[in-house]
């Protein structure tokens, strides 16, 4: 499949050339596949949130290329901004960042930063609202009177209102109920699929990542330590946990039924997958007991 | 007379005003010294709330609270607030804003200086609560150049250092990384076990409310359940309709369980409690074979 998105030899130093200097990626090489939902997993400082900022030019390598559709995006680094607009990046807790008078300008900022007209403006808004789902009523309201889920939702609609191509997310469930995580986990495959868009995202949670990534991207220290699809990922407990992390517990749970002779296959990871496969062992008995 | 003691506890922030948004209603509860208590709701139902009577950041709009022996009150002394604070200790979800001093150890003495503890003591304070988090090797760090995870326990050294009865954990372990996470779950179930300091932990991640003693579930500002782990997790369609759900061991026997295999108990908590029960369920329909 076709990398929508590639990092080829990525390096990258904080404070380069001060005593503070700090690498934060080391020779990082990467693809992300069109139209997947890709998750990046990693300890604190492995490097995901330098690297999440790579992808639209919010920082430029110490070394090596970010290419989209195969196009270094720093050929010429005045047109920078054109890539930040096919690639939509939501930072961690975006919702500090709602800055105007109402929800309405607020989530039309970028289309019109984009020189769209105000009508073209005014639907893209009304698009963007209603797919995060927040309702009309909401849109003339100030931001800052909204509830703190609603203002997540509000902020990333601010990023779909450009209809990237590809949509990067650092930790866009943090803090959530679970309810409130499944809603917007689930709104990022529905865009995947409405828009046939690419999705990246970043979390902590491996259950949220089993469930909604097709494949993963695993850092440790600034370095890929692996990549692959998640039953691919997950298969590997002892290495995930070499990098600070862990399985979801169901993957646990099914590993260790195989272990003990039930004979599930390899790289269950969510709790949908593994029912599955017990019911079909088993499930012909279920009702007779 | 229980730890925390609340009766038809509510509160309604700018009561009074049209602008009043009753954030908790009629709360009735004890809390026993000692205990070990997961706080679940959704975003909203009145968690944190609930947290910020318990230290006296906020005061009971109706009802009647008591606290380490105190009643809760606007007409309290300073020095009642003061000696309710220095039993509950809280820390809060983001690492980055508790930290206030230019060295680990600087930063846990704050507290307990503050309260103007004299200085061999504050020393053997400071030093005893980062051995208890695990931190001592970096009493003299600057707080960034650590983990979250180990930032947290800084924070929680700074509160142990005063030696309060009660911790209550604002969703503390929400920003960290898994390891962060367990380092601090180890972190409170230690002082908890071993120097008997109650501990309420407000989360949204099931699988550390299990570990709890008890669990207390708010919803839209109201008790919802009140009862053991194992109580609260067998209730799954009641959960699930406020927004929650199982620990993914739970929601694993709950799908067999709907799709027609009864004889799975309803109540696992744990990873092995559900491997047992479905190794169990597996050998039964394969004549004990395996």
């Amino acid at each position: 499949m076709k990398n929508i998105l590639e990092l080829s030899h990525v390096s990258y130093l904080y404070s380069e050339k001060t005593p503070f200097e700090m690498q934060a990626l080391h020779d990082v090489s990467v693809g992300f596949e069109e139209g997947c939902v890709t998750g990046i997993i990693g300890h604190t400082g492995s490097g995901k949130s330098t690297l999440v900022q790579m992808l639209n030019g919010l920082l430029r390598p110490s070394e090596g290329q970010v290419l989209l559709n195969g196009e270094d995006i720093w050929r010429k680094p005045k047109e920078i901004t054109s890539v930040r607009y096919r690639v939509g990046l939501v930072m961690q807790y975006p919702e500090y960042q709602l800055f105007d008078e109402t929800v309405r300008a607020d989530i039309g900022f970028a289309p019109r930063n984009m020189g769209l007209s105000e009508k073209e403006t005014e639907e893209r808004v009304r698009e963007a609202a209603e797919f995060v789902g927040l309702s009309e009523s909401l849109l003339d309201k100030s931001p800052f009177d909204l509830s703190g889920g609603q203002k997540r939702r509000a902020a990333i609609a601010g990023v779909l209102a450009m209809r990237p191509e590809v949509l990067v997310l650092d930790e866009p469930a943090a803090g959530l109920d679970p309810r409130g995580r499944q809603e917007i986990l689930g709104r990022l495959q529905e865009y995947r699929r409405e828009r046939r868009a690419s999705v990246i995202f970043v979390s902590h949670s491996m259950e949220d990542m089993a469930h909604y990534c097709d494949r993963l991207l695993v850092l440790n220290h600034g370095e890929v330590l692996m990549q692959g699809t998640v039953s691919e990922i997950f298969c590997d407990a002892e290495k995930i946990r070499s990098a600070g992390l862990f399985v979801p517990q169901v993957a646990t749970v099914a590993d260790r039924l195989r272990r003990a002779g039930v004979p599930l296959p390899e790289g269950l990871c969510t709790v949908e997958s593994v029912s599955r496969e017990l019911l079909s062992l088993l499930g012909k008995g279920g009702n007779a007991q | 007379m229980s730890f925390i003691e609340a009766e038809h506890v509510s509160f309604t922030y700018d009561d009074g005003t049209p602008e009043s948004v009753p954030a908790l209603r009629d709360m009735t509860l004890t809390i026993e010294e000692r205990e070990y208590v997961a706080v679940l709701g959704h975003n909203g139902s009145g968690k944190s709330t609930f947290a910020k009577l318990l230290n006296l950041i906020l005061l009971p709009t109706e009802g009647k609270l008591s606290v380490a022996g105190h009643t809760v009150s606007e007409e309290m002394s300073e020095d009642d607030v003061f000696a309710v604070r220095r039993q509950v200790g809280m820390v809060f979800q983001n690492p980055d804003n508790q930290m206030v001093a230019t060295t680990v150890e600087e930063d846990v003495a704050f507290g307990p200086e503050n309260l103007g503890i004299p200085h061999p003591e504050l020393a053997e304070r400071v030093s005893g609560a980062l051995e208890c988090v695990g931190m001592s090797a970096f009493a003299r760090h600057a707080p960034h150049q650590l983990s979250g995870g180990q930032k947290q326990r800084v924070a929680i050294a700074g509160i142990i250092a005063m030696m309060p009865r009660c911790i209550v954990f604002d969703e503390s372990t929400a920003m960290l990384d898994p390891v962060g996470r367990s380092e601090v779950m180890a972190t409170m179930e230690k002082l908890n076990r071993e120097q008997g300091i109650t501990i309420i932990h407000i989360t949204h991640y099931m699988e550390e409310a299990a570990r709890a003693n008890r669990i207390i579930v708010i919803n839209d500002g109201e008790l919802f359940m009140d009862g053991t782990p194992r109580e609260v997790f067998s209730r799954a369609e009641e959960l699930r309709s406020v927004g929650l759900e199982l620990t993914q061991s739970g929601e694993l026997i709950h799908e067999l369980r709907l799709a027609g295999m009864a004889d799975l108990p309803n109540d696992c908590l744990t990873e092995d409690e559900c491997v047992e029960a479905i190794l169990r369920a597996y050998r039964a329909r394969n004549g004990g074979a395996s």
